[in-house]
């Protein structure tokens, strides 16, 4: 968002609508790629919850873009910690098997994956890496935040951290040479 | 899934950790990145691609809490500006708490003037304001219980030294000076001059009250504690003559405090030194 963001968030904790929207359709994408990573099965309930309580805390937030987005990814990791706590007191057992042919048929969320393949196979790669490594390539990558924020996030060293993404981002080179042998040997 | 980038070869050499530092930072496209980072850069690309429509189809929703959100807060606030703040709720509490200290610290400060405790100036100062105690060098600790006396009724208060009362302190035995109270005579001047012997006397009365041979019960028998003088208790000659003020007027205005209003010898014999009196046959 850039310059714009000091405006934008003004007229946000003022309560324009317009500023909301441009904040939120600012964020919300990377929100839930980082989402789909670390707990996809509830990615868009807690990504809604998570705009929930930065929408509460909207008005008494200061600091600039950065400081957004920290604030932001925080707050949606803690919801995603306190999703984990609630479905460990309360596992989910399925009631039925439900073959795809049953599944309800969504044309719209279809082509929304064909448009968007590629961002989907980048995070579902991603997601194989280890938590850390991953957590880690997302808020550096996705969430754009530096190394000494994510370190603060995630309650690491910085030299921690840096170390996670150099590992990640190798394991993922691994893969990804792999794929192309099998590829290969396949065909 | 899509088929990212990769060497034909398969063969990724080991990237350096500054080539990896690049790859992070925002703007790296995989044309920038070296041969065998390309299809790292490649996802890394992809996770940083533009909104999906399936991304942004919650907007609706978020605008939704958002307007509540506002709405909330619009109400409370206007509800903050008609209600006016509760001066007169602050100002009671603020009168209570001054109030509270104030009475806290007036009552501490008359009960330290009447135990007597108080710095000379505030001593003297809290005497002419509302009757403590005088100050005279060490307070005397139990002023406060000479003070209970003197608001008892007056059948039972003791008569002051000068008035022509029915009767004059009587010694009920041989009387023998007692050590630090031969200068109470000059304290009795000095309390005449204040006006506040009777009180004195009463206190002094009552801390004598307890002795044998006090017929009263009230300490009357011992007035001559003024004249310095008290019995031992042991001792049977019971029947002198009642010592009376002003017997040995010198006494008044020697002012040792060793020194017995009464001449040693006349008023009685030095007893024997024996194992109950130690120390008494080395005067």
């Amino acid at each position: 968002m850039g310059d714009e963001f000091a405006a934008v968030l003004a007229a946000a904790q003022n309560g324009s609508e317009e500023a909301f929207s441009a904040l939120w359709r600012d964020a919300n994408p990377a929100l839930l790629r980082y989402l789909r990573v670390i707990a996809p099965a509830v990615a868009e309930d807690v990504a809604a919850e998570t705009w929930v309580h930065v929408i509460r805390g909207l008005t008494a937030f200061r600091g600039d873009e950065a400081g957004w987005r920290a604030w932001l990814f925080t707050t949606a990791r803690r919801r995603v910690i306190d999703e984990a706590r609630r479905s460990a007191r309360r596992p989910a057992v399925p009631l039925e098997e439900v073959t795809p042919a049953d599944a309800p048929a969504a044309p719209d969320a279809a082509d929304a994956a064909l448009e968007n393949l590629e961002t989907q196979a980048a995070i579902a790669l991603v997601g194989e890496l280890p938590r850390l490594q991953a957590e880690v390539i997302l808020l550096r990558v996705v969430a754009g935040l530096d190394t000494v924020t994510v370190a603060r996030l995630l309650n690491r060293s910085p030299g921690a951290v840096r170390v996670a993404a150099h590992r990640g981002l190798r394991q993922l080179a691994e893969i990804l040479s792999a794929r192309r042998r099998n590829a290969m040997t396949g065909s | 899934m899509p088929d990212f980038p990769s060497r034909a070869d398969g063969a990724v050499p080991p990237p350096g950790d500054s080539a990896l530092d690049e790859l992070l930072t925002a703007g790296q496209t995989p044309q920038d990145t070296a041969a065998g980072l390309q299809p790292v850069a490649a996802v890394l690309a992809a996770l940083r691609a533009g909104p999906a429509d399936a991304e942004l189809a919650g907007q609706a929703r978020a605008l939704a809490e958002f307007r509540a959100a506002v709405r909330v807060s619009h109400r409370a606030d206007r509800g903050r500006a008609r209600r006016p703040v509760p001066f007169l709720a602050q100002l009671g509490s603020k009168l209570a708490i001054i109030t509270a200290a104030t009475a806290v610290a007036v009552t501490g400060t008359v009960t330290a003037a009447y135990v007597g405790v108080l710095p000379g100036p505030l001593q003297r100062a809290a005497h002419d304001v509302f009757a403590a105690p005088p100050a005279h060098g060490r307070p005397a600790p139990d002023a406060f219980r000479a003070r209970r006396l003197h608001t008892r009724p007056a059948a039972a208060r003791p008569l002051p030294v000068g008035s022509a009362g029915p009767f004059l302190p009587t010694v009920t035995g041989p009387p023998r000076l007692q050590h630090g109270q031969a200068g109470s005579a000059r304290k009795h001047d000095r309390h005449k001059r204040h006006g506040h012997h009777q009180g004195h006397r009463s206190h002094r009365a009552a801390d004598h009250g307890g002795m044998p041979g006090d017929q009263n019960g009230d300490g009357s028998a011992d007035r001559s504690a003024d004249h310095a003088v008290a019995r031992e208790p042991g001792n049977q000659n019971n029947n002198r003559p009642a010592l009376r003020r002003g017997d040995n007027p010198k006494a008044h205005h020697k002012g040792s405090r060793l020194q017995s209003p009464l001449p040693k010898a006349a008023a009685f014999p030095t007893p024997p030194a024996g194992p109950d009196r130690p120390g008494a046959g080395g005067r």
